[in-house]
């Protein structure tokens, strides 16, 4: 009874073999084969698989990996070597056969001194054997020609790992083939015969030559797998990254990396420093300069908007003439406002003055302090018009300013055509100074680039 | 170490880069890179002192130099990941105060960044995660964007992250998109009239804040990796073949 039952599972184990024998081949090529859950259809015959013992799986997120069991192992290896000269579509034995009749023949009319017939008969070995070693190198050529297909990561990268695999098996088959081949064409039978003895030596070199570029293949394709695994490697890391954030409260915390963020180099990359270009207004050396200019603000807005309310909302209650009030507020403001210095125009004639000086071949540039001083103190347009004259503070407010903001003169930023150096107060130096926030003064000097173009134009 | 150094026409590029704050790679900046990799890098030679002395001599003229200004400033050289850029050299109280604001603008930016690269993984045929050096084209991207209507509400609801649509157009939104990427420096224009950008090394740095909150947070990556394989294959290929 127990044999009855082994015979009848036995039965059903080769019947699910056979029906299934596409899946058990691909899952033996590459060792496991990853079921996804939505596969309904593939599951329930993973299912029947397992249960007749030629599988086993293993639950993996999504899905399952599905493996062969020993015993389907062994029985596939078996048959693979078997069905393995099927599949390169040869019949060694037959190309052999071919040859020991026609080299039989060959004897018999050598023997005999018949030369044509015993020349006819070698031929024909020689033949049967050029034929083989042809056929070699026509698959050798055909799987060169499909590898050399450029593969980009345009397609998924399993298929390629899959397909190369393949080509790595070929690749291995071909070769095992073909050291048959030689190795029963070096057999002391054929060694004897002078012409296949000759014939034999010069295969050996042509098929070393074969094993050389195949073994290079092959090692390029399996670096291109490892890259490609690496790729997906990081796919992997990318992709459950984003499911955990998606997951997680916002606004985002992330409080034992918080703590441990000095241990992660990438965060040690400090502000932009706003020497010769990019301005960063948080940064440390700029943020006293930049937070004065926000009070000067500030203070300007709250002046002018104090200024309407005293118009709007008389002290006393003593009965005003509102509409008089506000005339009169209004001609303050306009006439205060006339007589403030025109800082856009004092900016703009000294950067006309630093390129000028760099055109006369001055390439250290101009401090703005020294500007702002043979401004004051030459009888200037400003004075002659009734302007007030900027403080020094107020002066290099502007240009800081200008820099910071990175305004555009003459159609490009400031800092495309020129670069700021800052002066402090206590370190002329400037590198050292980047603790002593205090700036001092400013030098404007132009770009070599922007100094080319202007010299061009100057000459045009 | 000597400071007699001769720099390059390209020193101040260099010099403006790094104190600027960005990053540089082989995508992004490549002569700049290469006045950078060029030689041995100090801290990756042996621990003796003679070699040491000669992978400093084997760096480049502008290296040393650039070397040199940033020690005077407090800052020095680092690389991750073929990725060059400037950091302070040691963490003191300021330093300490711009690693934390630093981690912190990662994390604000992290959505946006995971989400709009896993959305080009995604519009990009190969279904695998971009690396710097990979490249796309604008419009193919937005043509399987556009031909996929989970990927334009998943493109538009990240955008939205960092910039505020009336009407959104998907197309304008990828654009907005870009551009936010191009000014971060995570993409490079390859060539700005087919409007084809190659991603740059900037992401490897994101990928290295990513990698570094997942194992500290403790994110599950489920199994281990599988192994790379073939990595170590080819040797023993090539010995089989040849025997």
């Amino acid at each position: 009874m127990k044999t009855r039952d082994s015979d009848k599972g036995l039965k059903r184990q080769i019947k699910l073999l056979h029906d299934n024998a596409d899946l058990v081949e691909r899952i033996f090529e590459n060792r496991e084969l990853f079921v996804a859950s939505s596969e309904t259809e593939m599951m329930s015959r993973i299912e029947r698989l397992k249960r007749a013992r030629i599988v086993r799986t293993e639950v993996q997120r999504g899905g399952r990996i599905v493996r062969l069991t020993t015993a389907t192992q062994a029985f596939c290896r078996l048959n693979s070597q078997r069905a393995r000269l099927e599949r390169l579509s040869i019949n060694i034995d037959e190309v052999f056969s071919s040859v020991d009749a026609s080299l039989e023949r060959w004897y018999d009319y050598d023997a005999a001194g018949r030369d044509n017939e015993a020349a006819e008969y070698r031929d024909l070995a020689e033949e049967a054997l050029e034929d083989a070693e042809h056929w070699f190198a026509e698959k050798i050529e055909r799987v060169q020609y499909e590898i050399k297909v450029e593969y980009g990561f345009d397609e998924r990268a399993e298929t390629h790992i899959k397909r190369f695999r393949s080509y790595v098996a070929r690749i291995h088959e071909l070769h095992d083939a073909a050291r048959d081949f030689t190795g029963r064409l070096g057999g002391e039978e054929y060694r004897k015969v002078w012409f296949l003895y000759r014939m034999s030596n010069r295969m050996n070199v042509r098929f070393q030559r074969h094993a050389v570029s195949m073994t290079n293949l092959i090692g390029e394709l399996n670096q291109y797998i490892s890259q490609l695994r690496q790729r997906q490697e990081l796919t992997r890391r990318s992709v459950i990254f984003l499911r955990w954030l998606q997951r997680q409260p916002q606004p985002l915390h992330f409080p034992l990396a918080e703590a441990a963020a000095d241990e992660l180099a990438p965060a040690y990359r400090f502000p932009a420093i706003p020497i010769a270009g990019f301005p960063d207004l948080n940064d440390p050396v700029v943020r006293e300069q930049t937070a004065e200019i926000a009070r000067d603000v500030v203070k300007r807005f709250k002046a002018s908007r104090s200024l309407g309310r005293r118009v709007s909302r008389p002290a006393s209650g003593a009965r005003r003439d509102t509409a008089a009030d506000m005339a009169s507020a209004k001609r303050k403001q306009l006439a205060a406002r006339a007589k403030r210095w025109n800082s856009k125009a004092w900016a703009d004639d000294y950067i006309k003055q630093v390129a000028r000086l760099a055109l006369d071949g001055h390439a250290e540039g101009l401090s703005a302090m020294t500007y702002w001083r043979r401004r004051v103190a030459s009888d200037s347009s400003d004075k002659q018009i009734g302007l007030d004259l900027p403080t020094a503070r107020g002066w290099l407010n502007e240009i800081v300013n200008m820099a910071l903001n990175n305004r555009v003169i003459s159609d490009q930023d400031f800092f495309e055509r020129f670069t700021m150096d800052l002066v402090r107060a206590n370190d002329q130096d400037g590198a050292q100074g980047l603790h002593t926030p205090r700036v001092s003064d400013v030098v404007v000097q132009m770009r070599t680039a922007a100094l080319q173009a202007l010299r061009a134009r100057a000459t045009a | 170490m000597s400071t007699q150094t001769e720099v390059s026409g390209q020193y101040p590029e260099l010099v403006e880069t790094l104190l600027a704050g960005q990053a540089i790679c082989r995508h992004s900046r490549p002569g700049l890179y290469r006045l950078l990799a060029q030689g041995d890098r100090v801290d990756r030679v042996d621990e003796t002192s003679e070699q040491e002395e000669e992978a400093i001599d084997r760096r480049s003229d502008d290296r040393v130099a650039a070397e040199a200004l940033l020690q005077s400033l407090g800052r020095r050289l680092a690389e991750t990941d073929g990725v060059f850029y400037a950091v302070y050299e040691r963490l003191d109280a300021r330093a300490s105060d711009a690693v934390r604001a630093r981690f912190a603008e990662y994390t604000k930016q992290a959505p946006f960044i995971a989400e709009f690269f896993d959305i080009l993984r995604e519009a990009h045929r190969g279904g695998e995660a971009l690396a710097p050096g990979d490249r796309f084209e604008f419009s193919r991207v937005n043509d399987a964007i556009m031909s996929s209507a989970e990927l334009t509400e998943r493109l538009i609801v990240t955008v939205s992250r960092v910039a505020n649509f009336q009407n959104p157009n998907p197309e304008k939104v990828l654009r907005r998109a870009v551009e936010e990427l191009l000014a971060e420096g995570y993409l490079v224009e390859s060539s700005g009239n087919n409007q084809h950008y190659i991603v740059a090394g900037e992401l490897a740095l994101f990928d290295a804040f990513r990698d570094f909150v997942m194992s500290i947070e403790g994110v599950s990556l489920g199994d281990e990796a599988p192994a790379a394989d073939g990595a170590g294959a080819p040797g023993a290929t090539q010995a089989s073949l040849l025997e």
